[in-house]
């Protein structure tokens, strides 16, 4: 009888381990999949402060572009003066690593990035390369979690393990039910503390696509912060892929 | 040339910008030029402006340094850049006094050759102040995974050099100017480069037909009135390079590699009476990084051999020398600390420096640093008096 009881639970617990399993992938799948245009221009506000309330204000140019599996970014800053023209090129193509270069306005060079570079801070920021990555579910492994109400909007609590080296050991993100944007994402280092948190807001609808305006990571180990500010959302038609290239960087704005 | 170049930019540019970005540069700059004296004996300002013209994608592009000089309290007015740059379905054209820069150095350059160096400005901190730009002609033109680009260099200019040549000769030596070495447009200055962007790497390949930025001295002895007389004349030659760049990227590491064949290159004779010796002419580099986004490391060592039909002339290399810097920047550039030396391995010369720039505000920032420049026989030992300390303050609006 002891052994039919063990059986069962096994069953039970295996089963609903399962359908969390799924739920967590079907939930991962419909943000991967969520309406998003395929091209996108902004300007973009980068505050960040330290642990002693310094702050450091950068501004930039964003151009996006995604082509199937392909995506492509490019970006400028515009401000403050002595870093300005300073810009950015990342092209992920279907089966190679990202390729990323950098362009130094002041010695009016281009700089190739070593692909492992990703891991580390973007631009002096809480945002990782790896943070600014887009994740595909095969990626990682979810698990569905929990229903929890933030800022009275309905959220699905899903915890991704990720499946291929990475510089965080788990994220447990809050998927806004309505729009699918990811309202708060907890990060989890490999000693399995919370190291950053991520909390988007000012979700809009802009000509029918769902965007979060302001994003916030705190790395709540270092005690500093970064916040990222959307403006001038545009979806231009007309933005191609030969627009992401080492010629443009270099010509700039 | 140079006025109808600057007629030619305010014609096109005339009526022609409706929205303007204006931007500039206030930059205050002093040295200390004998920490055992302790007395400043070099003391500049300078201002430069920079302003934008933007209208879609063309752009007029200009700046310039007001200096003046501590004894010499007139000042001086240096044009820096002034060009159009235009972006269409032709190309990208930029046309007027411009930088360019070849290949992936970043201390030691070996494809770099196209603009001359400031070498009074060279330990200054700052490295924009090293590059001269040049009045040409560029155009480039973008494939996605590649670029092609052309340019023509309608003007020479030379390297500016801490002594002036003549200045040095004893009583009785005839010092002769070199004249403008480009009279017509056959004599310019001309570069082709094509740049492959690959998924393991970047690749470029370069050709340029140019003038040397350092001239030869040749001595000879003429008789003037029954005299004897010693006359040393300045004179620049052709320069012919080929070369290729590579910037591989492998885990953590940023692999540069760059190689040039200079052909047929003039050498300064040792004698008097001779005239310039002329040898093929390698040069290789090799760099390795490593970044973060608080920490920059670079290394490179660079090495050259003279050549005649394969053989070597010279067992030893003509030069060989090592270059690297340490770099540390705290919260989005607060601070910054870095180090860097160069190190020259056959004559073992070398130079030192050290900078700490700090920017309380966005916009303004503050350096200070010291440059120590030792040698018997090279460049540095011209300089080895000056350059120790100096002092930048640089707002930018």
């Amino acid at each position: 009888m002891k052994k039919i009881w063990i059986i069962c639970l096994l069953g039970l617990s295996l089963g609903s381990f399962l359908a969390a399993d799924e739920r967590g992938v079907e939930i991962m799948t419909q943000v991967e999949k969520r309406l998003e245009s395929p091209a996108e221009k902004s300007d973009l506000t980068m505050t960040i402060t330290d642990r002693r309330g310094r702050e450091r204000q950068r501004e930039l140019a964003l151009y996006n572009l995604k082509e199937g599996e392909e995506e492509y970014s490019l970006m400028f800053f515009t401000s403050p003066a002595d870093v300005a023209g300073v810009g950015f090129l990342t092209r992920d193509e279907e089966g190679q690593e990202s390729n990323q270069w950098l362009y130094m306005a002041s010695l009016g060079r281009t700089r190739r990035i070593a692909s492992s570079s990703k891991d580390d801070s973007f631009m002096g920021s809480d945002f990782s390369y790896e943070d600014l990555e887009p994740r595909d579910v095969e990626d990682d492994q979810h698990e569905f979690l929990r229903e929890e109400l933030v800022d009275g909007v309905l959220c699905w609590v899903v915890e991704s393990i990720p499946r291929r080296e990475s510089s965080y050991s788990r994220r447990v993100c809050w998927v806004d039910s309505e729009s699918l944007i990811l309202r708060r994402v907890d990060f989890y280092d490999h000693n399995d503390e919370l190291l950053k948190q991520l909390i988007a807001s000012d979700i809009q609808q802009i000509q029918g696509y769902w965007m979060a305006l302001a994003m916030e990571m705190t790395n709540l180990q270092r005690d500093q912060s970064t916040l990222l500010l959307w403006q001038n959302v545009e979806f231009p038609q007309d933005l191609q892929q030969d627009q992401f290239t080492v010629g443009k960087l270099e010509a700039g704005l | 040339m140079k006025k109808i170049v600057l007629l030619m930019l305010f014609s096109l540019t005339a009526g022609l910008f409706a929205e303007q970005n204006i931007s500039g540069d206030f930059y205050l700059h002093g040295s200390l030029g004998d920490l055992d004296e302790g007395k400043w004996n070099d003391l500049w300002m300078s201002f430069e402006p920079q302003i934008t013209l933007q209208q879609e994608d063309i752009k007029l592009l200009a700046s310039g340094k007001m200096e003046v000089q501590q004894g010499l309290w007139q000042p001086e007015f240096d044009l820096g850049l002034l060009n159009l740059d235009f972006s269409g379905a032709t190309g990208r054209w930029i046309i007027g006094q411009q930088e360019i820069r070849w290949g992936q150095s970043l201390a030691l350059p070996v494809l770099d050759v196209i603009c001359p160096r400031d070498y009074s400005n060279l330990f200054s901190g700052d490295p924009r102040e090293s590059v001269v730009p040049v009045p040409a002609l560029s155009w480039s033109y973008d494939l996605n995974w590649a670029m092609v680009e052309a340019l023509y260099i309608f003007q020479h200019r030379p390297n500016v050099l801490p002594l002036a040549p003549g200045d040095s000769l004893p009583d009785g030596v005839e010092f002769r100017e070199a004249s403008d070495v480009i009279q017509g447009p056959a004599d310019g200055e001309y570069g082709t480069r094509l740049r492959f962007f690959l998924p393991f790497g970047d690749l470029g390949l370069a050709l340029y037909y140019g003038w040397e930025d350092t001239p030869l001295y040749l001595q000879r002895i003429e008789m003037q009135e029954d005299n004897a007389v010693l006359v040393v004349s300045e004179d620049y030659y052709r320069l012919f390079l080929s070369g290729l760049d590579a910037a591989i990227p492998m885990g953590p590491l940023l692999f540069r590699l760059e190689t040039a064949m200079l052909w047929n290159r003039s050498f300064a004779p040792s004698d008097v009476g001779q005239s310039t010796l002329k040898s093929h002419q390698w040069m290789g580099l090799l760099g390795v990084d490593w970044m973060d986004s608080q920490w920059n490391i670079v290394t490179e060592i660079m090495s050259s051999y003279r050549l005649q039909e394969g053989q070597y002339v010279e067992e030893e290399p003509m030069q060989c020398s090592l270059a690297g810097e340490l770099a540390y920047s705290s919260f989005s550039g607060l601070w910054q600390w870095s180090i860097s030396g160069l190190f020259n391995m056959i004559n073992y010369d070398w130079y030192t420096g050290v900078k700490m720039s700090h920017s309380p505000y966005d916009g303004l920032n503050l350096e200070i640093g010291v440059g120590i420049p030792r040698g018997d026989e090279d460049f540095f030992s011209t300089v080895e008096e000056d350059y120790m300390g100096y002092l930048n303050c640089r707002y930018s609006f």
